[in-house]
C-alpha cells in the first residue's frame, strides 16, 4: 500500500484574496515534491467562479452562459507545461486554443447524458445550452423559498488536458528527483470568449476566478524512472473564404497520429452573444480530401463526399473518439454543434515537421466570401520522456 | 500505410428499385490483404419529399424551397398487422438490410448464412446501448431525440439548419446519405483482420438484401408545443399544437397551456429549421388568421436591436425578453386584413403547424452500393483462418390454443451457443403468434436439464443464459434491457416497449453431435404457434 | 463431459428475516449471484438502493469461520449502484438492481430514470421483478478467488443473508408493504478434476474487505456554526485503502413528505449537501488535506479520482440548481432533474453529496474534523419538518480494510493484515 499525499498549490503570482483572476491574466503554478513522484493523471485545477453582468450578480433572467460542453475549461485560453528546473528542463507543450480542443474531445466521446457523472459535474459541464447558464449562478441553501440564501459562488475542479494528465496507460509516475520541478502556466480567456448569450451584448459580462489552486497527488519515489508516454497536440489555424480551401500545413510535431478539424464562422468567433467555442457546421460540405507529401494516393483513396462519412472519420480521428457514443448527430449539427472533420493515420505516427499535410475542402455555400469560416486543425502528438 | 478503397457492386446499373435485392462484390485474386473487421457495405441513398403534395386548399403554391426531415422506415413484414406497428422500431444493426449472405472463395464456401436480418437483429439488441443507437449516424433511423417538446429527431437524410447568420443564412438541403453495414455484423468471418487474396484467390460476396422492405417515410408530425410569449403591448403566444398526421384537425395538449414561458434554452431545443414548411393560423374570433402554408426562410438569434414585430409586413415574430430569443421569418404576410394586427392570446394562440408532404409523394432512391475495404498491398497473413459461423435450422409449429411446444434438435459438433428466434411469417422483430406470451421454457442437452426449474421468460435466469451465450459468441454485452428501442419513445409510451423474444442457450463444447431438447410453455389461454429458427454457432476454418 | 455446470440452488433456510445457502459440491467459480425479490401490491423499489434495500447484513462462512461480511449492506450497495457510468446504469445495471439510477432525457429535456420496473404481487426470484446481486460486489474476498474449493479448502461453505424488513429501507413509497421472496443462488459448479485439484492448493490470500463505522452529529441551530472533532475507533490498527463518507438525516422519518408515505428525494438514502460544510480527516495526527474540503467541485473530483465514475444527477451534489429555490416554480427548466408536477425543482437536488479519498496507510488514530453552519431553518417543502441542512446526521464511514486468510493444517485463520 503506497503512502499518498494530497498537495495543494496556490498560484506563484496569487492576487490578493477576494480579487480573483480575470480575462488575460496569467496564472503560474510550481510543482515541487522532493523525494516523491507525481501520480499520473492526478493534476486538478480548483477554484470558484464569479460571473457578473454590469457589475452585478447574475439574475434568473440573465442570458449569460458558458459553453456547457466544457464547463470551466472555457476560462482557460491556453496552457504551457515545462520542466522548469532540473536534469530534464524543457518546454513540453504549448496548448493554444485549448477550450475548443476540450469541446471536440467531449463531442467525440460523450453522449449528452454522460454528463451525469461526478467528475464532469465538478467541471461545471451540463447537458444543454441552458445548463451553461445555471451552473454559473450563485448557489443557495436547501431551505424552502423564503429562507433560501444564494450566497455561495459555484465551485469547479477541472482536470486540464495537459500532457501530465494524458499519460498513456503503463507510463511510470513522474519523479521530481530524476526530472525536476514542473511549472504549469495558463492564460485566461477573454470574457467575450468564455461567456456568451444575449445578456452579453452590452459587453459588460465579466468573470473572475477566486481561490484558484492546483492540486495533485504524490507517492514516495522508488528511485526508478520508467518511460512516460504522453498525449498532446499541435495547433494550426486557417480559414476558408471561398467555396474551396486548400490548406498545406507543416506542423511542428514529430509523432503525429491524427488530425481533427473544427469550424466556426469568423463573425461568431468575435461575437459577444454567440458561442465562440461552438463546433459549427461547415455549410453545405461538398468534398473533402486529405493528402500527405502532396499525394492523394495514401490511406483514404477516394474523395469524401458524404457528410456522415466525414463526421464519422472526424470522430475516429480523436483519441478516445467513439463511433458508438458521441454527440455528433444531426440534431446537434443543425444547432451548430457537434461537427468535426478529420482523419487518423491508420495507427501510424508521422513526423510532420519534415513533410506537409494537406487538406482540400469544397463547399456549395456561395456566400462564403461574405461569411468566411475559420478552420482549427489539431494534430494529435505523442511525447516520450 | 494501408489504403481504404471502394469496390463497386457487380450490379452495374445500380438499379435497386422494386424487388431488385441482389448485390454482389468481388475481391479479386492477388489484390491484397483485407482487414475485413474494418470493412463495410456502403449504401448511398436519398429520401426526399415533394412539397407540392403538401398543399391544402388554403395553401399557397409551393416554391420548391422546402426541405423535409425525411426518413426511412423498415417494414419487416410487407403487410399488416405488423407492418405499421414495427415501422418505428429502431433496428439495432444495419445488418437488418441483409436477408441472406454468402462468401465463397477458391477453396469453397467461407460462410453461408440465411436470415442474417433475423439473427443479427435479435443478437445485437443486446450489444448496442440506447446511446450507441443515438450516436450511430450511419444508421437507418436515428432514434427519437431531445428536440424539446416534439419527440422528433433529425435524420441524416437532410442537412437541416436550425440557426444561422441573419445576413448570410445557410439553406437546408436534402442530401445523399451513406448507410453502413459492417462486414462483421453480416459474417462472423468479418472479424478477421487479415484476409489474403493471394491465398483465397477470387472471393465473391453475395447478398440478398431487404430493399423492398425499406420505404421512405416521415415522422408523425407530432409537434407538441413551443413557448413563445408576445411583447407586452401585443400579447402573442405562439404555440405549436399537437396534431395527427396532417389530418386537418388540431388537438391541444392540456399540459401545453399551463407551461407558458418565453425562454428558449439553447439552439438544440429549436424545433424549426430553415426551409421547413409550416402552416400558420389563429382561431381567435376577432383576430382570425386564415391558415396559410409557408416556408421558414431564416432563423437567427434576436439581437435585441432590430425593429421586428409581429405585425409588420414581411417581418417575423420576434420574441422579446432577455433570454434565448430567436426570430422566425416567413415567406409572406399574415396580417388580419380588418385590424392590421395579429394577436394571439393564451386562449387563442397563433398556431404554427408542421406541414408534411403526402406519404405517396415521398420518394426513395438507392443510388449506389459499394464495399469499402481497408487493404494493404501485402502482409504476412496466416495460411489458415479460424473463425466461427452459424448453421441455420428452421422449424414451424402449428398454431393452437395452449399449445406446449416440444421438439428435439441436433447440435452439431463444436457448437458453443444456440440463438433461437420466434417470428411470424418470415419477419424479423416479430415474435411468433402468441409468443410474446411465452411463460417459461425448459432445455435439455443430451437429456440433461440445464436447470432444475423452468426458465421464466424475461426473468433473471433467462437473462443469465443470454449473458452466458453472448460470452460464448465472443460478444461483450452492452444492454440487458431486452427490448427494441422505439423511435417515438416517450414517457407516455413507456408501456409499449417491444421486447426481444429471443432464447439463447450456452452449449458445452463437444467434438460430438449432441441433442437439444426444447419445451416452450405459453401463458395460459394464449394461441401459440408460428416459426422457430435455430442459429447454431460452430467453429470453422478454411 | 462439460467442465462447468450452471446450478440454481434454493436456500436451505428461509424466513422473512433470514436466508441461508449451503454449497455441497466440490468447487465453484467465484462469480456467485443471488436472485432477490420483494413482492408487493405496487410501487417501486427504492430508487437509490433498488432491490438491495432488502439486505441488512451478509456473511460468507466456512466451517463456522466468517471469511467475509458486509454489515448494513443496503447502504454500501447504494453507493455501489452509484459507482458506475450513467450509460451502464441505464443499459446494464437497471434490470439487475431495479434502482432508479441512470438518467435520461425525455421530450421535456429534464433528467430522470425512465421505465422503472415496479414491484408486483405474488412474484418470485424468477420473475422480471427480481434483481441480481453479484456477491463479489458485497463480499470482496470473492474477487481474489477464481475457483472456491469447497471440498478441502473452504468446506461447509455458507452464505447467510439477514434482511431489512423496514419498508423505509426497501421502498420510496410506503403505501404497499413488501414481502421478501425466497432467493435463488446462481453458481457454476466446477466438474473438472484437475481444476478442483489445482484449487485445493490455496494456502492463503489477501483482500480489501468493506468495514463501516459511524458517528452521530447533532442538529445545528440556525446561523450557528457547528464544529465537531470526533475520534473514530473502527479502523484503528488496520491497513486502510479507500474511504467513503455518507451522511444520513435523522430520524429516518424526516426523509418523507408530510404524511410520511412518499419519500423526499432518495428517502433514507439521501446524503444531503450541508451549508458551509468543511471536512477533513486527521489520520495519525496528520490532516489528509492541507485545507479542509469545502468546495463541492473539489469534493466531487476527489470522489471520482478515488472510486471511479459516480453517477450523480446534475445538481445532485450542490444545494440548488442555480438561483432556483425550493418551493418556487423553477426558472431553470432544462438540463435539470425532472421538475415536480408543480414546476418546482426536484427534491433530489443536493441529495448525493459523498466524500471519498485515498487513505493508503495503516491507521493508528483516526479523527473526523467536521463543521457546518445552520442556515435559516425551514422545511424543504415548506410544510414538512425536514430541514436537510439543520437536522441531526448519521455519518457512516466505509473503508477498504486489508484482511488475510491463512490455511494451515486444514484450519482457516482470518485476520487483519
Amino acid at each position: 500500500m503506497t503512502d499518498i499525499i494530497y498537495h495543494s498549490v496556490k498560484a506563484s503570482n496569487d492576487l490578493s484574496s477576494g480579487v480573483g483572476f480575470s480575462e488575460f491574466n496569467t496564472i503560474d503554478f510550481n510543482l515541487v515534491a522532493a523525494g516523491r513522484k507525481l501520480m499520473v493523471n492526478s493534476i486538478r485545477l480548483c477554484g470558484q467562479v464569479s460571473v457578473q453582468s454590469a457589475g452585478a450578480d447574475l439574475t434568473a433572467a440573465s442570458d449569460v452562459k458558458i459553453d456547457h460542453k466544457i464547463g470551466a475549461h472555457g476560462f482557460f485560453e491556453s496552457f504551457q507545461c515545462e520542466i522548469s528546473q532540473g536534469p530534464k528542463a524543457q518546454v513540453l507543450e504549448n496548448l493554444a486554443s485549448y477550450p475548443r480542443f476540450v469541446s471536440m474531445a467531449d463531442c467525440v466521446s460523450r453522449n449528452e447524458i454522460d454528463v451525469c457523472d461526478a467528475s464532469l459535474l465538478s467541471e461545471l459541464r451540463g447537458a444543454t445550452d441552458a445548463s451553461g447558464m445555471t451552473v454559473i449562478q450563485n448557489v443557495g441553501t436547501l431551505s424552502a423559498s423564503a429562507s433560501a440564501v444564494h450566497d455561495a459562488l459555484p465551485s469547479f475542479a477541472i482536470k486540464p488536458m495537459l500532457c501530465f494528465n494524458r499519460m498513456v496507460s503503463g507510463s511510470d509516475n513522474y519523479s521530481f528527483n530524476a526530472n525536476g520541478s514542473i511549472r504549469i502556466s495558463c492564460n485566461l480567456a477573454r470574457s467575450a470568449h468564455a461567456l456568451y448569450g444575449q445578456g452579453c451584448s452590452d459587453g459588460t459580462a465579466t468573470y473572475s476566478l477566486q481561490n484558484v489552486r492546483l492540486t495533485y497527488v504524490s507517492i514516495p519515489d522508488d528511485g526508478k524512472q520508467g518511460k512516460m508516454m504522453m498525449d498532446s497536440y499541435a495547433f494550426i489555424k486557417s480559414n476558408m473564404i471561398s467555396t474551396q480551401a486548400n490548406v498545406q500545413a507543416r506542423v511542428p510535431a514529430r509523432a503525429v497520429s491524427a488530425c481533427s478539424i473544427s469550424v466556426v464562422s469568423q463573425s461568431n468567433e468575435t461575437s459577444l452573444t454567440n458561442n465562440s467555442y461552438a463546433l459549427e457546421q461547415l455549410p453545405q460540405l461538398d468534398e473533402l480530401n486529405f493528402s500527405f507529401q502532396d499525394t492523394l494516393t495514401n490511406y483514404i483513396t477516394y474523395t469524401i463526399d458524404d457528410l456522415q462519412d466525414a463526421i464519422t472519420r472526424g470522430v475516429k480521428s480523436f483519441p478516445g473518439g467513439d463511433a458508438l457514443n458521441n454527440s455528433c448527430n444531426p440534431n446537434q449539427q443543425s444547432a451548430q454543434r457537434g461537427y468535426i472533420l478529420g482523419t487518423d493515420f491508420d495507427g501510424q505516427v508521422i513526423d510532420l515537421s519534415g513533410q506537409k499535410f494537406g487538406l482540400n475542402l469544397k463547399s456549395l455555400f456561395n456566400n462564403m466570401n461574405n461569411d468566411p469560416r475559420l478552420l482549427f486543425l489539431y494534430f494529435h502528438n505523442q511525447m516520450i520522456l | 500505410m494501408d489504403s481504404i478503397v471502394r469496390i463497386s457492386s457487380n450490379q452495374a446499373t445500380n438499379d435497386f428499385s422494386g424487388n431488385k435485392n441482389n448485390v454482389s462484390f468481388n475481391l479479386d485474386s492477388n489484390s491484397g490483404v483485407y482487414d475485413l473487421s474494418q470493412s463495410y457495405v456502403a449504401i448511398n441513398v436519398r429520401v426526399s419529399g415533394n412539397e407540392d403534395s403538401a398543399l391544402t386548399t388554403t395553401g399557397a403554391v409551393g416554391d420548391g424551397s422546402s426541405v423535409f426531415n425525411t426518413m426511412f422506415q423498415f417494414n419487416e413484414l410487407p403487410s399488416a398487422p405488423r407492418a405499421a406497428a414495427n415501422a418505428f422500431l429502431v433496428p439495432p444493426t444495419t445488418a437488418i438490410l441483409v436477408r441472406n449472405a454468402q462468401m465463397v472463395c477458391s477453396k469453397g464456401p467461407v460462410e453461408v448464412l440465411n436470415r442474417v436480418d433475423q439473427l443479427r437483429t435479435n443478437e445485437y439488441v443486446f450489444m448496442k446501448s440506447k446511446q450507441a443507437l443515438e450516436s450511430h449516424s450511419n444508421g437507418i433511423i436515428l432514434p427519437s431525440s431531445r428536440r424539446r417538446d416534439t419527440g422528433n429527431s433529425l435524420q441524416p437524410y437532410s442537412e437541416l439548419v436550425s440557426v444561422s447568420d441573419k445576413a448570410n443564412p445557410v439553406a437546408s438541403q436534402a442530401k445523399d446519405h451513406e448507410i453502413r453495414i459492417p462486414l462483421k455484423e453480416i459474417f462472423n468471418v468479418g472479424n478477421q483482420k487479415m484476409y489474403d487474396t493471394s491465398i483465397y484467390q477470387n472471393t465473391k460476396i453475395a447478398l440478398r438484401m431487404n430493399f423492398d422492405l425499406l420505404s421512405a417515410a416521415q415522422q408523425g408530425g407530432v409537434m407538441e408545443t413551443t413557448r413563445f410569449l408576445g411583447i407586452a403591448t401585443n400579447p402573442f403566444n405562439g404555440e405549436l399544437r399537437a396534431h395527427t398526421n396532417d389530418s386537418g384537425g388540431t388537438v391541444a395538449l392540456s399540459t401545453a397551456l399551463s407551461e407558458n414561458f418565453y425562454n428558449l434554452f439553447g439552439n438544440e431545443t429549436i424545433p424549426y429549421w430553415i426551409g421547413q414548411k409550416i402552416t400558420v393560423s389563429c382561431a381567435d374570433a376577432t383576430h382570425a388568421v386564415a391558415a396559410k402554408i409557408t416556408t421558414i426562410t431564416a432563423l437567427y438569434p434576436y439581437d435585441g436591436v432590430s425593429d421586428v414585430g409581429p405585425y409588420e409586413a414581411g417581418k417575423g415574430f420576434a420574441v422579446p425578453g432577455n433570454r434565448g430569443r430567436i426570430v422566425i421569418e416567413f415567406d409572406g404576410v399574415y396580417d388580419n386584413p380588418t385590424t392590421g394586427t395579429i394577436v394571439g392570446t393564451n386562449a387563442d394562440p397563433l398556431i404554427m403547424k408542421e406541414t408534411l408532404p403526402g406519404t405517396t409523394t415521398l420518394t426513395r432512391s438507392l443510388n449506389k452500393i459499394e464495399l469499402v475495404c481497408k487493404r494493404s498491398a501485402s502482409g504476412s497473413a496466416p495460411a489458415k483462418l479460424d473463425y466461427t459461423k452459424f448453421i441455420t435450422e428452421e422449424d414451424t409449429f402449428p398454431v393452437s390454443a395452449n399449445a406446449v411446444l416440444q421438439r428435439y434438435y441436433s447440435i452439431p459438433p463444436n457448437c458453443d451457443a444456440i440463438v433461437i428466434t420466434m417470428v411470424k411469417g418470415g419477419g424479423i422483430f416479430t415474435a411468433a403468434a402468441g409468443s410474446e406470451a411465452v411463460k417459461e421454457y425448459r432445455v435439455t442437452i443430451n437429456g440433461d436439464d440445464i436447470s432444475n426449474r423452468p426458465i421464466t421468460m424475461h426473468g433473471q435466469l433467462h437473462k443469465n443464459l443470454i449473458a452466458q451465450s453472448l460470452n460464448n459468441l465472443g460478444h461483450q454485452q452492452q444492454s440487458n434491457l431486452n427490448e427494441f428501442l422505439q423511435f417515438n419513445f416517450s414517457t407516455a409510451n413507456a408501456s409499449a416497449l417491444h421486447k426481444a423474444n429471443t432464447i439463447m442457450i450456452p452449449v458445452p463444447l463437444s467434438a460430438q453431435t449432441q441433442q437439444l431438447g426444447l419445451e416452450i410453455v405459453p401463458v395460459n389461454g394464449v394461441t401459440f404457434g408460428g416459426q422457430l429458427t435455430l442459429f447454431k454457432h460452430v467453429m470453422a476454418s478454411i | 463431459m462439460s467442465l462447468l455446470k450452471t446450478v440454481y440452488l434454493d436456500p436451505e433456510l428461509h424466513s422473512v428475516s433470514k436466508s441461508e445457502f449451503r454449497l455441497h459440491g466440490r468447487a465453484y467459480l467465484s462469480d456467485l449471484k443471488i436472485l432477490l425479490n420483494a413482492s408487493s401490491a405496487g410501487n417501486l423499489y427504492s430508487e437509490a438502493a433498488g432491490v438491495y434495500g432488502c439486505i441488512r447484513h451478509i456473511r460468507l462462512l466456512s466451517n463456522g469461520v466468517e471469511l467475509d461480511s458486509c454489515r448494513f449492506a443496503n447502504y454500501w450497495m447504494t453507493f455501489k449502484n452509484l459507482n458506475n457510468s450513467n450509460k451502464d446504469n441505464i443499459n446494464l445495471r437497471r434490470k439487475l438492481t431495479h434502482s432508479g439510477l441512470g438518467y435520461e432525457f425525455d421530450e421535456k429535456m429534464t433528467f430522470g430514470a425512465r421505465a422503472l420496473q415496479g414491484q408486483a404481487a405474488t412474484t418470485t426470484a424468477e420473475s422480471e421483478t427480481a434483481g441480481v446481486l453479484y456477491l463479489s460486489e458485497i463480499l470482496p474476498v470473492l474477487n481474489e478467488l477464481v475457483i472456491i474449493n469447497t471440498e478441502s479448502v473452504f468446506p461447509n461453505l455458507r452464505i447467510v443473508i439477514e434482511y431489512n424488513n423496514d419498508d423505509k429501507l426497501q421502498k420510496d413509497n410506503l403505501t404497499n408493504a413488501s414481502t421478501i421472496s425466497e432467493p435463488i443462488l446462481m453458481c457454476s459448479e466446477v466438474l473438472s478434476d484437475s481444476d478442483v485439484a489445482a484449487s485445493a492448493k490455496l494456502d492463503g490470500l489477501q483482500w480489501d474487505t468493506i468495514e463501516v463505522d459511524q458517528v452521530i452529529i447533532p442538529a445545528v441551530i440556525a446561523t450557528a456554526t457547528q464544529h465537531v472533532i470526533q475520534k473514530i475507533n473502527g479502523f484503528d490498527n488496520k491497513l486502510v485503502s479507500r474511504m467513503l463518507l455518507v451522511k444520513q438525516t435523522l430520524p429516518l422519518t424526516k426523509n418523507y413528505l408530510t404524511g410520511g408515505i412518499e419519500s423526499l428525494g432518495y428517502g433514507v438514502y439521501n446524503s444531503f449537501v450541508q451549508y458551509k460544510e468543511k471536512i477533513n480527516f486527521n489520520i495519525n495526527s496528520k490532516p489528509v488535506f492541507q485545507t479542509p474540503l469545502e468546495e463541492q467541485g473539489q469534493k466531487a473530483q476527489i470522489l471520482h479520482d478515488t472510486w471511479g465514475k459516480c453517477n450523480i444527477l446534475p445538481y445532485g451534489n450542490v444545494s440548488s440548481q442555480g438561483l432556483d429555490k425550493q418551493g418556487v416554480v423553477a426558472t431553470n427548466k432544462v438540463g435539470v432533474p425532472d421538475l415536480q408536477p408543480s414546476g418546482q425543482p426536484s427534491y433530489k437536488i443536493g441529495t448525493q453529496d459523498f466524500v471519498g479519498f485515498a487513505c493508503s496507510k495503516r491507521v493508528n488514530n483516526f479523527e473526523l474534523d467536521y463543521s457546518r453552519v445552520g442556515p435559516t431553518d425551514a422545511g424543504m417543502d415548506g410544510s414538512n419538518t425536514l430541514k436537510a441542512q439543520n437536522d441531526s446526521l448519521m455519518i457512516r464511514l466505509y473503508a477498504e480494510v486489508r484482511k488475510q486468510i491463512e490455511i494451515k493444517n486444514g484450519k482457516i485463520l482470518v485476520s487483519y493484515a
